[in-house]
């Protein structure tokens, strides 16, 4: 089409067109992230939510109030909206940041302990998740509860001025780095599988906490089996509801579904795949390229209409879970089309990398075919 | 989304009651469309037209398509809006070109396959940069009709020494492009919804192994497959229209969205027109059960004005022609 050299052109190419104060935050996170680049401080990678660590660069982000930026001012957060910091997080997918130290807790925990905890829990953990003093992993996987997590069998006990927790979780992503567990345990063993399940902080510091290692097929460890053997956990450590644990979680799980790491993730292998065309002066692949470039526009503009129904009050579970079943195969479509397009070759280490990475999209957070079972369910309804 | 969708989508609904069921194709429902004036929607009346926006003229050709209402509607408003409203109780229609010569004095080409081309009065021709009109009764249009894959009376156009019309003041051959590639969209997408509409009524209804078909697991999955698809196709329209009704878009962000939704439109009426026959049986490909009104009509369209890789194919050039920053803060904005 002749349009693009034409039409009137309110903004300048260097920048998405939209609210300042959105602008502004991309330039932001682009300033740091690039000059932590320009220093040589990390390496642009695939996967760099759940893998690439740096505490150095979480405690960056914080001193530039980055972190728990939706969170309310009185802990320390920023106040804003889902849509400022949709834009925080996917500069630093794109650029391939080290953000995994942060993470969880910013994406996910914090916004737990804001719906549920107590105030005196908001006030302990939320502003040293927001300094980046506090590091949170995931207990909730075990080794006989995957895709159906309400098969939980690690207990908390009730005993006097708290509980004691006994069980095993696994596929603990960073736990030994982490300072705190979100912990899914049982609470009451009497009724239904669903019911008597609860949330919990644990200290990982706490006696009777044990973390080892399960290195992945790349090598890289990551994972860990967390055992807890006799953990005292105070009273004030539970998240909400004794018992509510199933519909809490639940909706953790829906919304931390719908962000842009579920699209993004193979990103900076994409930037390599376009470099070594541009290279090359390969137009081979612009009809694949092209297809890629219309699905990833238009995942970003669902990962947009997610943050802006957040804003709304509204809860996007459907909305989230087909983002995150298309984007993640989106994802690896970008690993098979860098192989296809000739990286292995240049590019062996960033394409590898990926590929080892890649199996993991569409299982953690929600295994595609139970995110289409959740949509199927809804259409049944509809 | 249009101020008046609700009542075009009412009066579509009405219109539609009428719809042969086996061919789509109501030769009185179109005389209707033109009556109510539906094609000039978006040309402000003291133009000519029948006044509102772009966004209402999408939401017409997407219930009609939806419906199973097979007009000429997307090709006739696209070319009013290139060439200003046709004459009374007649259309224009359009066609895509890159190669024909706008600057000849006279046009010589093979101008391919245009759509209702034996009933149009005009043909547009949008070039790469220009768009001329061509009146079709004249020695040099020679026409050899024949019918598309949904049946559509479509001819192979070759000009010879034909006369034209320039249009020095007529809306720029992108912005004619842009027309035609939204309001293409917007057909696919209605019978990709129309396609999944009976589909999931089929899966309820039709019981096999003593429950209905949607309790199999693999169906159910297979119908949220296509819902899951609608969606994100219906988002990369919604985010083309947006950016198309906004004054002062970038032009390349408009071209990345529009060609985006396009292209996604064209996947997606892949996949619905697969997945509603594999799921529907049998009963499906018969004439008589409506589902080819919407399967025949995604296969033509996916490929209609230009093929699907023709898009795709220059969003990947486009996307190697810049940097990463403007890719990402335009084209992928």
């Amino acid at each position: 089409m002749s349009t693009v050299a034409e039409g009137s052109e309110r903004h300048g190419v260097e920048d998405v067109p939209e609210k300042p104060s959105l602008g502004a935050l991309r330039r932001q996170v682009r300033e740091l992230t690039g000059s932590w680049l320009a220093e040589g401080r990390y390496m642009p990678r695939s996967d760099c939510w759940l893998r690439s660590f740096d505490l150095d660069f979480s405690r960056e982000l914080a001193a530039r109030g980055l972190i728990g930026l939706t969170w309310p001012e009185e802990f320390g957060g920023g106040g804003l909206d889902a849509r400022s910091r949709l834009v925080v997080t996917e500069e630093l997918l794109r650029a391939g940041a080290p953000v995994a130290a942060h993470w969880i807790g910013d994406r996910q925990i914090g916004p737990t302990i804001l719906r549920h905890g107590s105030h005196k829990l908001q006030r302990e953990l939320l502003p040293g998740i927001i300094r980046a003093d506090f590091v949170f992993c995931l207990g909730m996987s075990e080794p006989e509860a995957g895709s159906d997590l309400a098969a939980v069998r690690t207990v908390a006990r009730k005993v006097d001025g708290g509980w004691v927790v006994n069980g095993r979780k696994t596929w603990t992503s960073q736990a030994h780095r982490a300072t705190h567990a979100y912990l899914l345990a049982r609470t009451d063993s009497t009724g239904r599988k669903h019911e008597g399940l609860s949330e919990f902080v644990v200290d990982m510091s706490a006696p009777g906490v044990e973390v080892s290692p399960i290195p992945d097929m790349s090598g890289e460890h990551h994972f860990n089996e967390v055992s807890f053997t006799n953990v005292f956990v105070p009273g004030h450590r539970l998240i909400g509801e004794a018992g509510n644990g199933w519909r809490q979680v639940i909706e953790q799980l829906s919304f931390e579904r719908g962000g842009p790491e579920r699209v993004l993730s193979t990103y900076p292998l994409l930037k390599d795949v376009l470099m070594h065309l541009r290279t090359t002066r390969d137009d081979r692949f612009d009809t694949e390229l092209g297809e890629l470039v219309a699905r990833l526009s238009t995942l970003r503009r669902q990962c947009w209409e997610i943050a802006e129904a957040l804003d709304e009050g509204r809860a996007p579970i459907i909305e989230a879970a087909s983002l995150k079943y298309l984007g993640t195969a989106f994802e690896v479509d970008v690993i098979d089309f860098a192989r296809r397009a000739g990286l292995s070759a240049s590019y062996e280490g960033a394409l590898a990398q990926a590929l080892l990475a890649s199996p993991g999209f569409s299982i953690r957070g929600g295994a595609s075919d139970v995110l289409l079972s959740i949509v199927a369910k809804s259409e049944v309804r509809a | 989304m249009s101020e008046f969708a609700n009542e075009l989508i009412e009066l579509i609904r009405n219109l539609a009651k009428d719809t042969d069921d086996q061919s789509g194709q109501a030769p009185s429902q179109w005389r209707t469309v033109q009556e109510l004036g539906l094609v000039t929607i978006g040309i402000a009346e003291d133009a000519g037209g029948s006044g509102g926006g772009l966004d209402d003229l999408l939401v017409v050709i997407r219930e009609m398509a939806r419906a199973g209402i097979g007009t000429p509607i997307v090709e006739a408003s696209t070319a009013a809006f290139a060439i200003g409203p046709p004459k009374h109780e007649t259309f224009d229609t359009i066609v895509v070109n890159h190669l024909v010569n706008l600057a000849a004095p006279t046009l010589t080409a093979r101008l391919g396959a245009v759509p209702f081309v034996g009933e149009a009065d005009r043909l547009v021709v949008v070039g790469d940069s220009e768009t001329a009109a061509v009146s079709i009764a004249q020695a040099g249009v020679a026409i050899e009709m024949t019918t598309d894959v949904a049946g559509f009376p479509i001819g192979q156009v070759r000009l010879n020494d034909a006369a034209y019309q320039s249009l020095p003041t007529a809306p720029d051959a992108g912005l004619v492009m842009e027309r035609l590639t939204l309001a293409r969209s917007a057909a696919i997408l209605g019978s990709a919804r129309g396609a999944y509409e009976l589909t999931r009524r089929y899966v309820f209804e039709r019981e096999q192994f003593g429950a209905p078909l949607v309790k199999i697991p693999a169906i159910s999955s297979a119908l949220a497959q296509m819902a899951v698809r609608i969606r994100h196709a219906e988002s990369a329209f919604d985010r083309a229209i947006e950016l198309c009704t906004q004054p002062g878009a970038p032009a390349l962000r408009r071209f990345g969205a529009v060609t985006s939704a396009r292209v996604t439109a064209a996947g997606l009426a892949t996949l619905v027109a697969r997945s509603a026959h594999q799921l529907h049986g049998a009963v499906g490909v018969t004439q008589e059960y409506g589902l080819h009104r919407h399967t025949r009509n995604l296969w033509a369209w996916r490929d209609a004005d230009e093929p699907e890789r023709a898009f795709s194919g220059r969003l990947g050039a486009m996307a190697l022609a810049v940097d990463e920053n403007t890719l990402w803060n335009q084209i992928l904005a």
